[in-house]
């Protein structure tokens, strides 16, 4: 099939407020899709509309080139879902939840499940009422990831754990993406969807304001520069291509055009520099400006 | 349409597994509560038993709480006549109260909480967990038929055979069925699981009490009332099945709106969001205090009024009592050898089950601080200057001043009503009014043992409602089930004078003001040592 997941001109209202005014975006199989935006934006209502648990006041949205409500138990078959704030049964333990989802979804890898747990270092004997925010999320992550689905929907996967457990999910992530597994992946951590993401699409008031590849973005960006020199470098403020640029005592920074690059170094040559970093830019980078500018591109 | 419901088998077995043991201890208590009174009975009906209670039932206020029987003399009237009128209704109305709870708590809970939602991101049809739960419900309401109608026969009671056990049965079971049927339907209509149960006790509370009211007035409105007809059915006289036919379709229509509703609704909306509480000047809170009335604002606008009403209800009944009592020289006789005055009886009966009402609105509201705590919203509360002392003592004054409240409306509206509806009688609205605040002292010593609950064992603060049933049951029948003194004395309703046929006894009155304020103060004393609670049930 052409595109696992297409959204042609979504639209959702919850009673006078529009949640959703245009939102189109498609994605490729065995693709990573990095579904960006600020709070309030439109992110969940996108996801819930892709869940068949809202239905959509206007537009189109397929799944595996099924309609999402209408053929919401196929496309379910094979798709794994981790909602923002894992909701379990208080006194149901850890390995009866995962037992249970497991059943319902039905393709699963028990030896899988039990890498997964370990790996995730989740204690199943517990009942999920003592489960903090992050176990009570790892128990989403290993119920979706112990599947053997075509697409995986991830809302904000890592916001409740610590940077080990966020490494061992980027590290399940890269191991779907070599299997040609397609995932969406909506977070706040840019650097995580950075790492992981082939394209981004960014939300913004209910409207996808940047669609695209991320190679392919970063082009229209900056690189940030970071140098330490002993000498004063404001003339460097001058230099075409050169924006933003501030020095404190040796710290000198400022974004440089991509096409200024060899100009601008050639003229940092002047300097006795103890440091320099050119870092490319960074979805950060990208998500700012497109705040900053209201949407077009640098 | 069967892809809906795909998976409902796995989602049933799942939650027969996980709530069995709750399932057993309901299917238990409720059948114990329902068919275990017989041998208490059985015991009344010795001698002239049976005659003195048929007489005293014919009184309408006493078919206004309990209901009609269909026996026409005094002679017919068999032990078995006695239990289905007197413990029928009550069984169904107790069995509606629990099934709406236990369905509002595993639908709209579900659903707030956002598991109902998670569930369907799996290979599960979009309506598959009420149907599960309506299979569920069903299962249980008939294994308490079965043990009901098993327990009554056991006894071996002559005037109860078989037939009628069943139907009796039959009728407790299809009340729980109507109650929860109801609560899957208000479910479906509004945003919050609160307001679900409320809204689905209102509705039972007013099907009871519209039927108190038309069961004296007129049979046919009764007949339409699918909580009224179930009485209609008369166990072990009459034995009719044809009126159980109206509650079963009545279950059935229920039932059948919520899949209706819930198929086309998105997951966590509603049909109907209140934004009456704005209008009912419910402020904005600005303190600690001001907060916790806020957040009870609804619930106690809706239980005084609930009281106010109720008191007027039965109190529009003295009329057709003073009628009733007029034409019957035999009573008249009954309460002249006991120096008694009829309405003065009446009123100590009806003002006990008015008071039990009443007592709880003041443990919802001490309940609530434990809850908002289990919630975690009391936490940022607490990190402010706002101190643990100054939040337990604003709830339990606001719970005081609920329970004075209540009282005073209850009896008020009670005596008014009252006198007002008859032509002539002794007895004043004072009388009334101060027969209601003698009762007071009991409510209060049930916050206080809600209050240490609260203070010490939080989780167990639902037993404050359980032993509120209980010390209410025993006092409504201490009479008739001539149970020993130190058994009856563990119903703290018990202690106190049966206002206005009795004196008032200064000693206990204020005995008790002071049992309740000890129990208040040692459940500050817990509340203030003991560990905080952040989200657990």
């Amino acid at each position: 099939m052409k595109y696992v997941v297409e959204l042609s001109h979504l639209k959702k209202s919850f009673g006078k407020v529009t949640a959703l005014e245009d939102v189109s975006f498609a994605v490729a199989p065995g693709e990573v899709l990095g579904f960006i935006g600020p709070n309030g934006a439109g992110k969940s209502t996108t996801l819930r509309v892709l869940l068949g648990s809202i239905r959509r006041d206007g537009g189109e949205a397929r799944i595996f080139e099924r309609d999402v409500w209408r053929d919401k138990l196929e496309i379910h078959r094979r798709l794994a879902y981790v909602p923002g704030d894992v909701a379990l049964w208080p006194n149901l333990t850890g390995a009866e939840i995962l037992r249970l989802l497991l059943k319902l979804h039905g393709n699963v890898d028990e030896k899988r499940c039990k890498t997964l747990i370990s790996a995730f270092e989740l204690d199943v004997r517990k009942k999920a009422k003592s489960y903090s925010k992050g176990n009570r999320q790892k128990v989403g992550l290993i119920a979706a990831l112990a599947t053997a689905s075509d697409l995986y929907i991830f809302d904000e996967p890592t916001s409740g754990l610590d940077p080990l457990m966020e490494r061992v999910f980027q590290e399940e992530v890269l191991r779907l993406k070599a299997q040609g597994k397609t995932v969406i992946l909506s977070s706040h951590i840019l650097s995580e969807v950075d790492k992981l993401a082939d394209s981004v699409a960014v939300i913004r008031q209910g409207r996808i304001v940047e669609a695209g590849n991320l190679d392919a973005l970063r082009h229209l960006t900056r690189t940030r520069v970071h140098l330490q020199t002993l000498d004063d470098a404001a003339f460097l403020a001058k230099v075409d291509g050169v924006h933003d640029f501030s020095q404190q005592g040796m710290r000198v920074a400022f974004a440089a055009d991509g096409g200024a690059m060899s100009a601008i170094l050639a003229a940092t040559a002047q300097l006795a520099i103890v440091q320099f970093e050119a870092a490319p830019p960074t979805l950060e980078d990208l998500f700012m400006t497109h705040y900053e500018r209201g949407g077009e591109p640098s | 349409m069967t892809s809906a419901f795909y998976h409902w088998p796995l989602l049933l077995r799942d939650a027969l597994k996980r709530d069995w043991r709750l399932l057993t201890l309901w299917v238990i208590g409720l059948a114990a509560f329902a068919g275990g009174f017989v041998p208490a009975f059985t015991a009344i009906g010795k001698g002239d038993g049976l005659v003195a209670f048929y007489e005293t039932m014919k009184n309408p206020a006493m078919v206004a709480i309990t209901g009609p029987t269909s026996v026409k003399t005094a002679a017919d009237y068999t032990v078995g006549a006695m239990y289905s009128q007197t413990m029928l209704l009550y069984s169904a109305l107790i069995a509606a109260i629990v099934a709406a709870l236990f369905v509002v708590a595993h639908t709209r809970r579900e659903e707030e909480q956002g598991l109902s939602e998670y569930l369907c991101s799996f290979q599960l049809g979009r309506q598959a967990g009420l149907l599960a739960l309506a299979v569920e419900l069903l299962i249980v309401h008939v294994l308490l038929a079965l043990a009901i109608c098993g327990l009554m026969m056991a006894f071996g009671e002559d005037s109860m055979p078989a037939e009628g056990c069943l139907l009796f049965a039959l009728g407790v079971s299809l009340g729980g069925l109507l109650g929860g049927a109801m609560a899957a339907f208000f479910a479906q209509l509004v945003p919050t699981a609160s307001a679900a149960s409320g809204a689905s006790l209102a509705v039972i509370g007013a099907l009871y009490l519209l039927r108190a009211l038309s069961d004296i007035a007129s049979e046919s409105l009764s007949r339409v009332n699918p909580l009224g007809s179930l009485v209609y059915t008369y166990p072990f006289t009459e034995n009719a099945r044809v009126p159980l036919v109206w509650p079963l379709l009545a279950m059935g229509i229920l039932l059948a709106l919520a899949f209706l509703l819930q198929g086309r609704r998105d997951f966590g909306s509603a049909y109907f969001y209140g934004r009456a509480a704005k209008g009912l000047g419910c402020f904005s809170p600005q303190s600690a205090a001001g907060l916790l009335v806020r957040l009870n604002c609804g619930t106690m606008l809706a239980w005084l009024a609930t009281l106010a009403i109720l008191g007027a209800a039965y109190g529009s009944i003295y009329g057709d009592m003073e009628k009733f009592l007029n034409s019957s020289p035999l009573v008249q006789a009954l309460f002249a050898v006991q120096g008694q005055s009829p309405e003065e009886a009446f009123t100590a009966t009806i003002l006990v089950v008015l008071m039990g009402v009443a007592a709880i609105l003041p443990v919802v509201v001490v309940n609530k601080l434990c809850s908002e705590e289990a919630a975690g919203h009391l936490v940022q509360l607490l990190a402010t200057r706002t101190s643990r002392r100054k939040l337990y003592v604003s709830a339990l004054a606001l719970a005081v001043a609920c329970a004075v409240a209540g009282c005073l409306l209850a009896a008020a509206s009670l005596g008014a009503v009252g006198i007002a509806s008859m032509q002539q009688t002794s007895l004043t609205l004072q009388a009334v009014v101060l027969a209601g605040l003698n009762v007071l002292p009991a409510m209060l010593v049930v916050l206080g043992l809600a209050a240490v609950l609260c203070g010490f064992r939080p989780r167990l603060r639902l037993l404050s409602y359980c032993y509120l049933v209980y010390a209410f049951m025993l006092a409504y029948f201490q009479q008739l089930l001539d149970l020993p003194t130190w058994l009856n004395r563990t119903s703290v309703f018990t202690w106190l004078p049966e206002m206005p046929l009795a004196d008032f006894d200064g000693r206990t009155w204020s005995g008790m003001l002071a049992l309740a304020m000890l129990l208040m103060i040692t459940g500050g004393i817990g509340y203030e040592r003991r560990d905080f609670r952040e989200n657990e049930t």
